[in-house]
């Protein structure tokens, strides 16, 4: 999962070092169109649907949290 | 505030764009990169209308009036007040709904008012309305909306952008009528929250702090992305639920949706929230004319209006519509509408 949700991110921003980063918001990497963008691409690779109420900075600071999130969307 | 406003209805609605069309690819510097293309896509961007540099929101309303009053939509001596919601005025002073009064030639028993509600401005433009219209005369109240936000951002019609634009320039008019029809009812739900108001925040221009313009509110943004996002998409569909319950109304038997949205996927999370289909809850608004803030209510009301009657197997005499309202305050709120099947309607273009 962890691959594949950096393959997204390395979509939606080449230019970033994800890797490299421990927080993508602070590290200014993902602004609020990337996150938007990063939702639709989220649900349809996975299947899932995100809650509109999990779209907080916590839940796509990392690539770990990015995929905590999927997993609980995906319950 | 919840109440049913009786004995008033909208008699008319009409949307005003100006000339220039511009392209999400066109206006992007790197419109076709892959980034560009997902944003475009997920975002639900397309296209949005934008007025030339000089064209102000008076402007487009006015041109709107003279082809209601050569249409004979209304008549000079019908109208009672004007209401105009913007947040991109001509000036501080006068107001947008002095300078229709003024170049109309309307009199001065006309009354006038300017607000400042931005994308909630059409949801509150009915609560004022219709306690106008009780003082009036008999006479109707015009609610106009309208905004030149693209002139905040850069003085080229045909500029390019290294961040996507998507404010849309556009007006409206809806004209509100007193009838002696009770079952002429407009229920209505506003809430404002005070508390909340950084989640819309456009503070360039303002005099707090005029000699230092902030240009941007990214930094906000970048504080808790989605944070308006969440508010709209938690907070605002029980609202509605709200307004149904209130009403005593089914929401199965609305037979369109009108809705604020920031974009595409705003629209579908909460069309989905609602379980609404995409059919009577239109997603595609930003897509197609931009985030007309206020004014892109009166355009959702257009298009299901349209998207109705496109329908052949329809032939019901009224529509009933429900509008949704979220903007700076920031205020929240729905209302319903009964709107007759011969109800003057569309869009008007101009040259702005």
């Amino acid at each position: 999962m962890k691959e594949i949700v950096l393959g997204i991110l390395k979509g939606i921003k080449p230019e970033c070092d994800f890797c490299g980063s421990d927080d993508f918001i602070k590290d200014e990497f993902l602004d609020s169109f990337d996150i938007m963008t990063l939702i639709t691409d989220i649900e349809t690779e996975f299947e899932c649907v995100i809650d509109p109420m999990d779209v907080t900075a916590d839940n796509f600071h990392s690539i770990d949290s990015i995929c905590k999130l999927i997993d609980k969307s995906k319950q | 505030m919840k109440t049913i406003f009786k004995g008033k209805r909208i008699s008319a609605i009409y949307g005003i764009l100006p000339e220039t069309i511009r392209s999400f690819d066109d206006e992007m510097l790197d419109g076709r990169s892959q980034r560009n293309q997902k944003i475009k896509v997920n975002m639900g961007y397309g296209q949005r209308y934008r007025a030339k540099y000089d064209t102000t929101v008076s402007q487009l309303c006015i041109r709107g009036l003279e082809q209601l009053l050569n249409d004979n939509v209304v008549a000079k001596e019908e109208i009672g007040a004007i209401i105009v919601s913007t947040f991109t005025p001509d000036y501080f002073v006068p107001q947008v709904s002095n300078l229709i009064q003024g170049k109309m030639g309307l009199g001065k028993d006309v009354l006038t008012l300017d607000y400042w509600d931005g994308c909630s401005g059409f949801l509150t433009g009915i609560m004022h309305a219709c306690m106008y219209l009780d003082h009036v005369d008999n006479r109707k109240v015009l609610l106009f909306t309208g905004d030149t936000m693209n002139r905040l951002q850069s003085s080229g019609e045909f500029d390019v952008y290294d961040e996507p634009k998507y404010g849309g320039d556009g007006a409206s008019i809806t004209i509100f009528e007193k009838t002696e029809n009770e079952s002429d009812q407009i229920p209505f739900v506003l809430y404002t929250e005070g508390k909340q108001r950084e989640l819309i925040a456009h503070k360039m221009g303002g005099f707090y702090d005029i000699f230092h313009l902030n240009k941007s509110g990214r930094d906000r943004i970048l504080e808790d992305p989605g944070s308006s996002f969440r508010f709209f998409q938690g907070v605002i569909p029980a609202v509605v639920s709200e307004l149904m319950e209130y009403a005593k109304i089914d929401i199965g038997t609305v037979d369109g949706f009108s809705f604020i949205q920031a974009n595409g996927l705003s629209g579908r999370k909460f069309a989905d929230g609602l379980q609404l289909s995409y059919d009577k809850a239109p997603t595609y608004l930003v897509s197609k004319y931009g985030d007309l803030s206020a004014t892109l209510n009166a355009f959702g009301i257009i298009e299901s209006i349209s998207n109705i009657q496109n329908e052949n197997a329809n032939k019901k005499e009224e529509y009933r519509i429900v509008m949704v309202g979220y903007g700076s305050g920031v205020k929240y709120g729905a209302s319903l509408v009964n709107l007759r099947r011969d109800l003057p309607y569309g869009i008007i273009h101009t040259d702005l």
